[in-house]
């Protein structure tokens, strides 16, 4: 499976792919835990088994799986150079949120997404949250949507479990094991993702949902989710 | 199509499965009843209440839903009506042979109206499937309060549910424009879904409340008092004419209690017929 997208992928896409789907591309990604903070105060993610469960849950069930969706359908839309279809997925991936640092966290990283690429004279995007963004520049940029979704999900995991390391705390090289085992995960959830429409769009990651709720009145406050 | 006199007596319809169908309508225009139909074995009451707004009363006459039954209830409101709309009792997911029950509610809210949507709980048992959508269409000064309570099993009954089908969805448009979308899906093996941290948390009974209507974040100290009250776990937010509450729950009885009581301080009243 992976010689099949490796040898799909020329050196241009992959380099391109790799940037915009980075920690290092300036979507903002660090300020948001999207309510991982909150379940680490609550004492409820306070080690590494935790933290891989409570990422496996929202991966299958909650913002993975459907982030996922929304990336394929942009894609999709981007593809067939429909934009009206973009601006629906634009709204549908905000009114999804579960509540207001949701909804900033997915329409501020999605802005940020699409000002760069704007600024760098790469893709002009109308503004919208992040899935929507990946997915449409992937799609304009004729970029291969499995290797979008892959990197999209390990890069959004790769940026809690940078906050589970510093925050429950736990070492780096934990921190790489959780990640490298949650990688057949990413594949499944990817690939579902793939034909997946916005019919599919769904989840029960009601427990994370109410952390980002809960997030809104911690005392302390690192993340703005 | 077949006749909607026979629509909840049993039949296989040539497909080995009963079904029923069940379809309630009611509009109102300012004080006026409109349309109130009926069809199948779907009935709607409206029983007299004693200040606060109309009462309309949802009732089920087949007792619950299961593979291929289909069920709906519409509500238009114009000229600044005002509806509570509720169930006579649980919504019972029954064990499904194939297929889904389809529930497809639409609610129309027209400038200047109000409307409650405050039904019971929905019982989910083992190896139930439902497809449910509520469409909510709702001009941009018009006030919405939605409720959906739904528990896995009973558990005086030592019921458990260990697989199921749940697609629930809501759509809420506010002046045209796609403002909330619910999205619950239960799929497969639900005791691991409910068992882990991320998702139900070890809950049996979820619930999500919204209220829809300009300023009504002002409400969110208050609902957050009653919040900090509570033993189970929920949590609200506020923004933009939007107040959402997210609820956890070891059981039923809790999270209805607490319902009812964010019932009050978002300044909707409780119908008299919920059984608590």
């Amino acid at each position: 499976m992976a010689t099949a997208t490796e040898a799909a992928i020329d050196g241009a896409t992959l380099l391109t792919l790799t940037r915009w789907l980075s920690p290092a591309f300036p979507t903002g990604a660090f300020a948001w835990s999207h309510g991982l903070e909150a379940e680490v105060a609550a004492g409820r993610v306070r080690d590494g088994a935790g933290l891989s469960d409570w990422l496996a849950g929202v991966l299958a069930h909650g913002a993975g799986r459907n982030d996922a969706i929304l990336i394929a359908c942009a894609w999709r839309a981007a593809r067939s150079g429909d934009a009206a279809a973009l601006g629906e997925l634009a709204e549908l991936a905000a009114a999804l949120a579960p509540g207001a640092e949701r909804e900033t966290e997915a329409r501020a990283q999605g802005a940020a997404f699409a000002r760069t690429l704007a600024a760098a004279g790469e893709i002009e995007l109308a503004p919208c949250p992040l899935p929507v963004a990946v997915g449409a520049a992937a799609g304009r940029a004729g970029l291969p949507l499995g290797p979008t979704l892959l990197l999209h999900l390990q890069n959004f995991t790769a940026n809690l479990v940078t906050i589970g390391v510093r925050h429950i705390p736990l070492g780096q090289s934990e921190g790489q094991a959780i990640l490298a085992a949650l990688a057949p995960l990413m594949e499944s959830v990817a690939d579902s993702a793939r034909k997946a429409t916005a019919d599919d769009i769904g989840g029960c990651a009601i427990a994370s949902d109410i952390a980002s709720l809960e997030h809104e009145t911690l005392p302390t406050r690192i993340f703005r989710s | 199509m077949r006749p909607m006199f026979d629509a909840c007596s049993p039949s296989d319809g040539g497909t080995g499965l009963q079904r029923a169908r069940g379809r309630v309508a009611v509009s109102l225009a300012g004080a006026r009843l409109g349309q109130l139909a009926q069809s199948g074995c779907g009935r709607l009451m409206m029983p007299r209440t004693r200040g606060g707004p109309p009462l309309a009363v949802v009732l089920n006459t087949a007792g619950g839903l299961t593979s291929g039954d289909r069920f709906s209830v519409e509500a238009v409101l114009s000229e600044g009506a005002r509806l509570s709309l509720s169930t006579q009792a649980a919504e019972r997911i029954y064990r499904s042979i194939g297929g889904a029950a389809t529930v497809e509610n639409r609610l129309t809210i027209g400038r200047g109206c109000t409307l409650w949507w405050l039904p019971q709980e929905t019982i989910l048992f083992e190896r139930g499937a439902l497809r449910r959508r509520l469409e909510v269409d709702m001009a941009e000064d018009a006030r919405f309060l939605g409720l959906e309570m739904l528990v896995l099993g009973r558990r005086a009954m030592g019921e458990t549910v260990t697989a199921a089908h749940l697609a629930d969805h809501w759509r809420i448009r506010r002046g045209g424009r796609l403002v909330q979308a619910e999205a619950l899906r239960l799929e497969g093996d639900v005791t691991s879904l409910a068992r882990a941290p991320a998702l139900l948390d070890g809950a049996r009974a979820l619930g999500v409340m919204s209220c829809l209507a300009p300023g009504i974040e002002a409400r969110l100290p208050q609902v957050r008092r009653v919040l900090a009250r509570e033993d189970l776990r929920a949590a609200a937010s506020g923004w933009e004419g939007r107040l959402v509450v997210r609820m956890l729950a070891p059981d039923l009885g809790p999270l209805k209690a607490l319902a009812a009581r964010l019932v009050g301080v978002l300044g909707a009243q409780l119908p008299p017929v919920w059984q608590i």
